[in-house]
């Protein structure tokens, strides 16, 4: 630039420079911005993963999961990724819960990619579409109490009911949390089921492609293919997928003691153990010790 | 300069105060407002108590025999390892004792089951472990012939556990009732796996209804019992006197049918139940199980056992060679009829 003798003005093809100049600058910070609103995806397919047996902790985790995705306006759509066989009765009930909410709010669609079973299917009910593989299995719709545990020696109670219940009210709240569960897959698959409620009820466990049969699930595919499905169901034609992270939490622990004696043991992921008895449960299959516990219960 | 200066505070505050005025309004203006869509109520009509409760039968009544007979001895079989303890039994052996008659126990200690049939009129097995052995079954046999009653009860195979709370902990014994040969001589045979169903039960697959199937003493007054874990008897000339009710599944066929519970042999002396639960009692209230409860007291002591039977191993007769203690003796009198 050349400096005139009063400094006070420029000529024209300076103005015009210093314009183009400028213009090209704050292009330079504009274009980015334009070219990722260009190219950026219509939303977001949240996998929430649901892993290994359901206690309360693993439950809240994944709650909190869905409260995220809830609460995130970026995010469109959820495919639970599941593999499990369920867990407590009472925290399988939670993920329903949690679950319906979300599926209330945007499209949620499950996928087994191996177990999901008992509280694992209660918890997915509420997805519009279930993808299963051949080899995965789904169903098991029941409740199981495990028997009470012994009352320690010496022990004082304060009534005849305290930590304590008779056949016929264990009997009770088995049906009573079976009516649940069953009235809730009625509710959420009768459309698709070929089950009478009775079959339904008898707890059996299908392989994927049975289910897809007999209306306890609904395609079969792989968790990609959930994500598609979702992402249609939300209608994004250009999606990106956010995967959070697994819950990690303890497990549902049976703990045996030497004299035959044993102990359901539920560990918190916060870090202390309660002993507890948690009879009512909804999970396929056995439970798996850890003898390595025993010495912190003694029980 | 003074004005321009002033001037500039007051764009700044100007432009602070519309800012954080914006900023607090928006979410109100976008409704955004945090959890406001949490708040939506969900219809679950499938969690309402009138939904799920399950309807729960009243547990009355009272256990009474009709029987005037008095000072009938009732021998108990807690000798064979039986997987029914006295206490389990203690409605029924406590109904006895209290309309006049003496139970004794078989323990297998002391004495041969033989020779402590020779003294009772009535003898009652639950669910025993060990075999009868030949010796006692031949025993059995003539105490009947000679009148005496019999009640056997058993159910399914049960699973000891011997260490654990759930399936596959431990060690798990599967011990069935020992009951095959005992009742197979009345013409009385215990079916496997266990009868269940789905629609009509006392709040779980496994409590079963059993409904009168015959008239006769032992269904006098029963409309149905609670049977909670129980297998088909099936008879050969005998009656069937309680059949689960409609909807009853046998477990290892998954067949329906009228599956019988309870039943009397040919002769009338021998009672054979494929369930051990009603008698408890926790189970004794359920339903009409106390009627039946006491009409099986009834059956015990309205027997006219002969003496002496079975006799004693050398009191047979030449022609019984070999037979040890075995039926003797043919029975002195014709076999009652059920009463």
């Amino acid at each position: 630039m050349s400096n005139s003798p009063d400094g006070g003005s420029l000529t024209q093809a300076q103005s015009y420079a210093l314009v183009v100049v400028a213009a090209v600058l704050l292009s330079a910070i504009l274009a980015p911005v334009a070219y990722d609103r260009a190219t950026q995806p219509d939303g977001t397919v949240a996998v929430v993963t649901i892993e290994g047996p359901i206690t309360s902790g693993s439950a809240t985790a994944v709650q909190k999961d869905l409260r995220e995705a809830r609460e995130n306006e970026s995010i469109d759509a959820v495919v639970l990724n599941v593999d499990s066989p369920g867990g407590g009765a009472a925290a399988s009930e939670q993920l329903y819960l949690s679950v319906q909410r979300t599926a209330a709010e945007m499209p949620v669609v499950a996928s087994v990619t191996s177990t999901g079973a008992s509280g694992a299917y209660y918890a997915m009910l509420p997805a519009e579409d279930i993808y299963v593989t051949p080899a995965s299995i789904v169903g098991s719709v029941g409740v199981r109490a495990a028997a009470p545990g012994p009352s320690l020696p010496g022990e004082v109670k304060s009534g005849p009911d305290k930590a304590s219940a008779t056949a016929d009210q264990r009997r009770t709240q088995v049906e009573t949390l079976q009516n649940a569960f069953v009235g809730s897959v009625m509710k959420h698959r009768s459309d698709d089921l070929e089950l009478s409620r009775t079959e339904v009820a008898h707890a059996k466990v299908y392989s994927g492609a049975r289910a897809v049969d007999n209306g306890m699930a609904d395609d079969i595919g792989s968790t990609q293919d959930a994500i598609r499905q979702a992402a249609n169901a939300a209608d994004l034609d250009d999606y990106e997928v956010y995967r959070k992270e697994p819950p990690q939490t303890g497990g549902l622990l049976l703990l045996s003691a030497d004299d035959g004696g044993g102990v359901v043991v539920e560990r918190s992921p916060v870090g202390y153990e309660t002993v507890d008895t948690p009879t009512l449960l909804m999970v396929y299959g056995s439970v798996q010790t850890e003898s390595e516990v025993i010495g912190n219960v003694s029980a | 300069m003074s004005a321009p200066k002033s001037r500039l505070v007051a764009v700044f505050v100007i432009i602070v105060a519309v800012l954080v005025g914006a900023a607090a309004v928006a979410p109100y203006a976008l409704g955004s407002a945090g959890d406001t869509n949490d708040t939506a109520p969900i219809e679950n009509q499938q969690f309402q108590p009138g939904t799920v409760l399950p309807s729960e039968d009243p547990e009355d009544g009272e256990i009474t025999m009709e029987s005037s007979q008095r000072g009938k001895t009732v021998l108990v079989d807690v000798g064979h390892a039986n997987g029914v303890s006295e206490t389990d039994l203690e409605p029924l052996l406590s109904t006895l004792v209290e309309n006049g008659h003496e139970i004794r126990f078989y323990r297998g200690q002391r004495q041969e089951l033989n020779e402590s049939l020779r003294s009772a009129d009535a003898f009652v097995v639950a669910s025993p472990q060990q075999r009868f052995s030949n010796d006692e079954l031949a025993g059995v046999e003539a105490f009947t012939d000679a009148g005496g009653r019999v009640l056997v009860m058993g159910g399914p195979p049960s699973v000891e556990a011997s260490g654990g709370l759930l399936l596959g902990l431990g060690g798990f014994a599967p011990t069935a009732p020992r009951t095959a040969d005992l009742a197979s001589t009345y013409g009385i045979a215990y079916g496997s796996g266990y009868l269940y169903n789905m629609e009509d039960n006392d709040n779980n697959y496994k409590s079963i209804y059993a409904e009168t199937a015959s008239s006769g003493r032992l269904a006098d007054g029963v409309e149905r019992v609670v049977v909670r874990d129980a297998v088909p008897i099936r008879t050969n000339g005998g009656t069937q006197v309680l059949v689960g009710s409609e909807g009853t599944t046998l477990s290892t066929t998954r067949d329906a049918g009228r599956y019988a519970v309870l039943a009397r042999s040919q002769g009338g002396n021998v009672t054979a139940v494929g369930d051990t639960s009603f008698v408890t009692r926790e189970n004794a209230y359920d339903a009409d199980n106390e009627v039946l409860i006491g009409n099986l007291a009834d059956f015990l002591v309205t027997g006219d056992k002969a003496e002496g039977a079975p006799t004693p191993p050398g009191a047979d007769s030449p022609s019984e060679s070999g037979s040890g203690a075995g039926p003797a003796q043919p029975p002195r009198e014709p076999t009652p009829a059920p009463s």
